[in-house]
């Protein structure tokens, strides 16, 4: 039986380092190094003048050859057609979930602005101005201070983005955790 | 010209309107300082309102800035009939729960469709998989690597099915209808039985789920109550109101809600009402201190307010005698009883983390919550009543 060469296990394992050493990514990190500061290519004389090679990169280079590539697509009239129409479909489909997901946002947007409006207009009781010149009612003498009140508290920012919590940031995973939901959470 | 009153009028007016007719004169108000007609942002609002009804209290109608009216029921009265002599809205905060998705939604079947069309196209354009880069001659793992490599039909890509883009039939690479070999509940069971690892995952040896199940228990029964339920989807909390006579099934089930109390602001008052009559046992985090929505109901005829039990038609909490606090300034001129026109409630929005509700603590603070549920949007649409439907839908989520 043939014994294996070691040429990729040396090129790559990391046991095969005799002495502990930075990795070669760090290089011209820390100045401990034995390589030279510069990133021209080192000629060596027992290479007969050629330049100091290492041998991961030759190995991801030669790997990387192949006679197959590049390989562009061929395609008939009707295979041609039938990947223009793929691809139709598919930006209608992209451009409808866009403007569905924008106009939901526009949709929240608008109630939430509603919403302030309707938070500013109101006093105490609930009544706006309108609201009381409309019933002839004469308008609060103390109007001014309780008017809206509700909405200045509720447009203070101050200690907003406090206390935001990291789990606010759970993303959506492709399958739940082992312990599911945590129904029994106390305080 | 009309000779125009000056003060009042032309303030209000000037305010009031973006392009008022006399653009060029600047106006000068009786206490002297003048203001630009067309410009006017140096005084917010709600003061300008405040002005214009310090100074002219006596005037019947103060011209506010216009405004659209608050959004309001038809009521088969109308305004006129209410001859009560302090009409009033009761303002509520409300919360708006949601428990936001856990899981990634499942692709729509053109997704599905059209990512593996991509894929096989990319195998026809990309280098050839590089073997002995990766597995080295000689060992076990070249050995089993290779052997499975025959059985998906000489491919190394484990997600396009049994397509090879080497072969003299690689122009056939579209998948036919029905063709399932773009599942990604497939591919997933294909790779962990292929990688003979199904024992990580379930401990049962059962390749089919390999940990990776979507759907929990609470979806095979339906529990209405869990939060495990529709991983993929924004659940919210609905609430069960005590049954008011005349009102249907669908007109209970509201978002939880209540009176704001003393000087609170809206979210303080959100915090207290979900805590007191769900229970404290909710991690969540309420989102800014804005309404996200509002929902003005007004009753078909003007209720008392009762100071002892809760005003009918709403979740309200007990009102005790010191809620009343800011408002009996205004009431002691009255004298009678106030009537209630409406409500008016402003929902605030929170997210739930972890921990569940729990309606014994509502019982205990004598709210009248029977019970609750966590639904999807279209579930919501199909529980809770049309108009109070068209009034919420939009601050849901539809995923």
């Amino acid at each position: 039986m043939q014994v294996p060469s070691t040429g990729l296990l040396r090129a790559f394992s990391p046991l095969y380092k005799t002495t502990p050493c930075l990795p070669w990514t760090a290089r011209g990190c820390v100045y401990q190094q034995r390589a030279s500061f510069s990133s021209t290519e080192q000629r060596q004389k027992r290479n007969k003048g050629g330049q100091k090679k290492d041998p991961r990169i030759t190995q991801i280079r030669y790997h990387l050859q192949h006679p197959l590539t590049p390989r562009p697509l061929r395609f008939s009239r009707t295979r041609y057609l039938r990947h223009w129409t793929i691809h139709r479909a598919w930006q209608l489909y992209q451009s409808k979930l866009r403007t569905q997901r924008e106009r939901d946002l526009e949709k929240q947007y608008n109630t939430m602005h509603a919403a302030c409006e309707a938070l500013r207009l109101i006093d105490n009781h609930g009544m706006t101005t309108q609201d009381r010149a409309r019933l002839g009612e004469p308008p609060q003498d103390e109007g001014g201070k309780e008017m809206g009140r509700l909405y200045r508290i509720a447009m203070l920012k101050h200690g907003v983005w406090d206390g935001v919590p990291i789990e606010y940031a759970r993303i959506q995973t492709d399958s739940p955790g082992r312990e599911g939901w945590n129904h029994a959470w106390t305080q | 010209m009309s000779p125009r009153s000056r003060g009042a009028k032309r303030i209000a007016d000037a305010l009031g309107r973006a392009n008022p007719p006399n653009l060029d004169r600047p106006l000068l108000t009786q206490s002297g300082f003048s203001t630009t007609t067309t410009t006017n942002n140096h005084v917010c609002r709600s003061c300008r309102q405040a002005l214009s009804q310090r100074r002219y209290a006596s005037t019947a109608t103060a011209k506010a800035t216009v405004e659209a009216p608050p959004i309001t029921q038809l009521s088969p009265d109308g305004p006129e009939a209410s001859s009560a002599p302090q009409p009033i809205y009761t303002v509520k905060a409300g919360v708006v729960v949601s428990r936001p998705p856990l899981i990634t939604p499942d692709p729509h079947p053109f997704e599905t469709a059209y990512y593996l069309y991509q894929r096989r196209l990319n195998e026809r354009l990309v280098l050839p998989f590089t073997q002995y880069f990766y597995y080295k001659r000689g060992t076990p793992a070249f050995e089993h690597w290779r052997s499975h490599r025959l059985r998906r039909g000489g491919t190394a890509t484990r997600d396009i099915g049994e397509y090879n883009a080497y072969t003299p039939e690689s122009w056939n690479d579209e998948a036919l209808v029905g063709d399932e070999s773009g599942l990604q509940t497939k591919i997933v069971q294909d790779l962990i039985a292929e990688e003979g690892r199904a024992e990580e995952f379930t401990g049962s040896g059962d390749p089919k789920f390999a940990g990776l199940k979507r759907r929990t228990a609470a979806d095979d029964e339906n529990n209405q109550q869990s939060l495990e339920r529709s991983l993929q989807r924004t659940l919210y909390l609905l609430v069960k109101n005590k049954k008011v006579k005349g009102q249907s099934e669908s007109e209970s089930w509201k978002f939880p809600s209540g009176t704001i109390v003393g000087f609170e602001g809206l979210k303080e008052a959100a915090q207290r009402i979900l805590f007191s009559s769900l229970g404290p046992n909710m991690n969540t985090f309420f989102i800014g201190n804005h309404p996200v929505g509002h929902y003005v109901y007004k009753f078909s005829s003007p209720q008392p307010r009762l100071a002892a039990s809760p005003a009918a038609a709403g979740t309200t909490e007990k009102s005790k005698a010191s809620e009343q606090a800011p408002l009996k300034q205004q009431l002691a001129q009255e004298g009678d009883g106030a009537m209630i026109d409406g409500e008016k409630t402003f929902y605030m929005k929170a997210r739930i983390m972890a921990g569940q509700a729990d309606l014994a603590v509502g019982k205990q603070n004598g709210v009248d919550i029977e019970d609750y549920k966590w639904l999807s949007k279209d579930e919501v649409e199909k529980l809770v009543h049309p108009e109070y439907w068209s009034k919420i839908r939009n601050m849901l989520v539809a995923q």
